[in-house]
């Protein structure tokens, strides 16, 4: 038979439909895509049962509650708890990558000490703490010659540093800036708390409260209840502060106000509501308060100073009036480096409406009880001003301390203008007690890593902007710690015991064993059937009892709402009017810097971490080149236009950015993101952006002396 | 062929209220955690970066002071009719089991990307590099979700191999595998969500809250007239919201009030 044209394409035809039938093609084109998929350096999955660990977070100073899942006993994931007050279920970005930071790179492995090259080289822990001690001897009895600067807001490590500091003669024992330190100006004993929860009209002066301010998790918790789907909102939310942030953008309206201005506009509020006949008989300095602001916050002088409409202020004090249950935020955008007077405004609001202490206002939450011998009342603790002590030793006007100690802090990096920190720093004997190669442990002559909050005994003592006091332990999930770390507060008592200084205890566990006794002074409850707002608005819970320890290091939530004691309230009229701001213009610097923070560029002291960086916008970071934000009218006023590389020049530093048109920042503003810009940590968080602190500038506010960097101006150019 | 047009009786879906999400981003981290996604250390090429759940920023477009934002996370929207199960040669992805979900078998993928040219929601994401864990990280990988080599396409799956539990741990219990509580079967990021501004259930039953929810005349589906009938609604009561969910024109009215 020929092989003709025809019978040849019919024979393809049926070949190519035979190849079709067979399931030989097909099967190996499977097989083919399986073998290319098995390359021996993609991880295999790992086996095992599945539990969970109930924990707090230590990450930043919120104090959510984790469920830390474990597959074989190994942490694979973080959740938000359901039983915990402060997380509800809910759980914030940084948060949800805390066990992925237990392998971040960045971690240090074990103790190391500085060689004369510069490097750190690994030491054993009886070394280590051996030069630590040598090193505290030198400078025992000498006055104030040690100084600790902590991170952590809210834990009983605290007491731990003041009472070693005070055994060796010293009271330098410093938190890293934040809100308590303004909210102890104003407030001389006890915490300041605010009662979202029952609050049906929320007024937040520049406290970013849901994303970088106070119980973040839960104050979103109670937005979103306020805000079901599918049904009309119960509370109204609204936000003064400069840029259209998260709790800008989320909030139901938003008024853009430069920071440091807040509080002018507070007492534009405050103006209308004393014209309208509000009065405030409980506070003895009532009229003071009222002819200060009648006579001086005039519509016409705050519409000069805010830019904000007379029409929008009184409407907003309408709104205030008409609501039930009002609550006025005082706060900083960036949760530090406000002012006294911003925050003395914001507050005496509340006092007008008479809501301090009642249901849906604000609380005056008492401490808890000390527990380590001769440490310092926390209130005396929070009240010491870090940056303004920091300036008056780079200035030479305070003597230079031999030995800092810096637990769960950045000092070099995130204090404002980092560079005098540096010049404070230089000399002096520098100990890191870090978890994370952050900039101030590279630059420490002493490490001494703690272990993550994951493989710790630690414990949280009512984070500020809590509603009520409260107390949770962080606990070991993991047997052994991964690295060769040591819980500083076994360090310290172990030095201390080597320097004959008695704190009274031999273990960290064993302090936190004393606190929980303690707690049973104050009237507390766990919140497992009752909601601490629930119960100030008046559902009964059940005391606490039985074995306090056993119930709460297995993750109980103790909360009180006890009162610390008749709160007997001024409106703050002296100081109100000793700090107000000069009514001047800065030509110089003519561009308000509106800082961001958020914790999806991490924490104070914790770097954005690797999970997190996916979260960044195309235009938040490009490469290693960040953006800060600005509105159109103000590019245009500079000349310049989206993408531009631009200079941001403050009286102490600078930095190269380039520009995102954003319409939600205010007039004349820049905004831009802290958190960028790290030097040391690892490949995941090194040398993206540029770091705005440099570019904040501090000013020490009149009347209360206090160091203010919240409110920074800077001149913009193209670069 | 319309295997893929099979109707279900149960449709896992999601309903996401824009006017509530404050585009915090702990569904982002919660879904790469929960699905073994390599940490990148260059994020910014959007490119190359892998987010199964990512969040969007909505602009009203307006100047200061009358700018309005709004979030937008948006995972695989799991659609009614996919546009991306006819186009894969391999039947690599399909939508065939009770539930609803497109599935992605990621052993069978070749790495074609047809299925990335036809979602129009650009939900699907090709694995161009080796996923690398930093050295000791690999060991926070969860049992659940297989690593991805490099070389195919990845995407959402609504945390199937929750669903799996939800009925393997309804079945030791004695009860329907197929007629789950609500609250049963949560995905990652609905049951991490802050704010509570996603809600899961089964669209089809009258039970669940997103069944109503989907129904509300604030509710919309992106990019609506592509008849794709995706299985994530949206919620919002601002207009410019849901004008933006199908890029609806100026002259052009939406659903809603």
């Amino acid at each position: 038979m020929a092989l003709n044209r025809r019978s040849f394409l019919t024979f393809a035809a049926g070949g190519v439909a035979g190849t079709l039938f067979t399931p030989v093609i097909w099967k190996s084109i499977d097989d083919t895509a399986i073998w290319t998929q098995n390359w021996p350096w993609i991880p295999r999955l790992e086996y095992g049962p599945r539990a969970y660990a109930a924990t707090t977070c230590k990450l930043c100073p919120a104090g959510c509650g984790l469920n830390i899942r474990t597959a074989g006993g190994r942490p694979v994931a973080a959740e938000g708890r359901t039983d915990h007050p402060l997380s509800q279920g809910g759980i914030c970005p940084l948060g949800a990558a805390a066990v992925q930071l237990l392998y971040a790179p960045a971690r240090i492995k074990g103790p190391m000490q500085k060689q004369a090259d510069g490097t750190h080289q690994p030491i054993s822990w009886d070394q280590a703490e051996a030069l630590l001690k040598e090193k505290l001897a030198e400078q025992k009895g000498k006055k104030d010659a040690v100084v600790c600067v902590s991170g952590d807001e809210n834990g009983t490590i605290n007491e731990l540093f003041s009472a070693l500091l005070g055994g060796l003669g010293s009271d330098g024992c410093f938190l890293m800036p934040g809100e308590q330190l303004v909210a102890s100006k104003v407030l001389r004993e006890g915490n300041i708390g605010y009662d979202f929860e029952n609050a049906d009209f929320i007024l937040a002066f520049g406290a970013d409260l849901l994303d970088s301010w106070g119980t973040a998790v839960r104050n979103k918790k109670a937005y979103g209840a306020a805000h079901p789907v599918g049904e009309d909102a119960s509370a109204e939310y609204v936000y003064v502060g400069p840029t259209q942030n998260v709790t800008g953008g989320a909030a139901d309206q938003w008024i853009s106000v430069a920071p440091g201005m807040e509080g002018v506009l507070a007492l534009g509020i405050a103006y209308h509501l004393l014209q309208g006949g509000m009065t405030a008989p409980q506070a003895h300095d009532f009229f003071a308060y009222r002819n200060f602001v009648i006579n001086r916050y005039t519509p016409e002088y705050v519409e000069r100073l805010t830019g904000v409409a007379p029409e929008q202020v009184a409407e907003l004090a309408r709104k205030l009036r008409a609501a039930d249950k009002p609550l006025v935020i005082p706060g900083s955008s960036i949760a530090q480096g406000g002012g006294v007077f911003n925050f003395a405004a914001a507050l005496s609001l509340n006092m007008l409406f008479d809501n301090v202490n009642s249901v849906g206002g604000i609380q005056v939450l008492p401490d808890l009880p000390k527990v380590v011998e001769g440490a310092k009342a926390p209130a005396l603790v929070r009240a010491k001003d870090l940056v303004a002590y920091v300036q008056g030793v780079a200035e030479g006007k305070v003597s230079k301390p031999g030995v800092y100690l810096v637990y769960e802090a950045n000092p070099l990096f995130a204090l404002p203008q980092p560079d005098v920190a540096a010049k404070a720093f230089d000399g002096a004997y520098l100990v890191s007690f870090s978890t994370f190669y952050d900039e101030t442990a590279a630059q420490a002559d002493l490490l001494l890593p703690t272990p993550t909050f994951i493989e710790r005994l630690d414990d949280v003592q009512t984070p500020y902007g809590s509603g009520f006091a409260s107390y949770s332990l962080t606990r070991p999930v993991i047997r052994q710690p991964i690295f060769d770390t040591k819980p500083t507060g076994d360090v310290l008592l172990s030095v201390a015991k080597a320097l004959d200084i008695d704190l009274g205890y031999d273990s960290f566990d064993k302090v936190l064993e004393a606190k929980v006794a303690a707690l049973s002074e104050l009237e507390g409850f766990f919140t497992d059937k009752v909601q601490p707002w629930e119960a100030r608005a008046g559902k009964a819970p059940a005391a606490a009892s039985g074995n306090l320890w056993r119930n709460i290091s297995r993750g109980s939530f103790w909360a009180s709402i006890q009162e610390p004691f008749p709160t007997a309230m001024q409106l703050g009229s002296t100081i109100i009017s000793q700090t107000a701001p000069p009514d001047a213009e800065d030509w110089t610097f003519p561009v308000s810097l509106a800082a961001m923070d958020s914790r999806t560029y991490g924490s104070r002291h914790i770097a954005i971490p690797p999970f997190c960086l996916p979260l960044l916008g195309e235009q938040e970071i490009q490469g290693d080149v960040f953006y800060v934000w600005m509105n159109s009218a103000t590019a245009r006023a500079y000349g310049l236009q989206a993408e531009d590389k631009v200079k941001l020049t403050g009286p102490n530093g600078s930095c190269l950015a380039k520009v995102r048109i954003f319409e939600g920042v205010g007039r004349n503003m820049v905004a831009a993101p802290l958190g960028f810009g790290h030097t040391a940590w690892d490949k995941f968080s090194r040398n993206k952006g540029d770091n705005i602190y440099k570019v904040l500038t501090v000013r020490t506010e009149p009347g209360s002396n206090l160091a203010v960097w919240a409110d920074s101006r800077v001149r913009i150019a193209k670069a | 062929m319309v295997l893929y047009l099979k109707e279900f009786k149960i449709k896992w879906g999601m309903v996401i209220d824009l006017d509530r999400c404050t585009g915090c981003g702990a569904c982002m981290v919660a879904c790469q955690a929960e699905n073994n996604i390599a940490p990148p250390v260059d994020a910014s090429d959007k490119r190359y970066s892998l987010t199964w759940m990512l969040v969007y920023q909505l602009s009203n477009k307006q100047p200061y002071p009358n700018h309005d934002v709004a979030y937008m996370p948006r995972p695989c929207l799991q659609c009614g009719k996919p546009n991306c199960v006819p186009v894969c040669p391999v039947i690599a992805t399909d939508k065939n089991q009770e539930g609803g979900i497109v599935s992605q078998v990621n052993a069978r993928c070749i790495g074609c990307r047809y299925c990335m040219a036809a979602c129009p929601y650009h939900a699907r994401y090709f694995n161009w590099q080796d996923p690398v864990w930093p050295e000791g990280m690999e060991k926070t990988l969860t049992p659940d979700v297989s690593t991805r080599p490099r070389g195919v396409v990845e995407k959402c799956l609504f945390c199937h191999h929750r669903y799996m539990y939800a009925r393997d741990k309804a079945r030791i219990e004695g009860r329907d595998p197929n007629a789950l509580n609500e609250g049963d079967y949560i995905p990652a990021c609905v049951e991490m969500c802050p704010t509570g501004a996603m809600v899961f259930g089964d669209l089809e039953n009258p039970e669940h809250k997103v069944h109503k929810l989907s129904k509300s005349p604030y509710a919309f589906r992106l990019l609506e007239r592509l008849n794709t009938k995706p299985q994530v609604y949206y919620y919002s009561k601002r207009e410019w919201v849901r004008k933006q969910g199908d890029n609806y024109l100026e002259h052009e009215t939406v659903g809603g009030v």
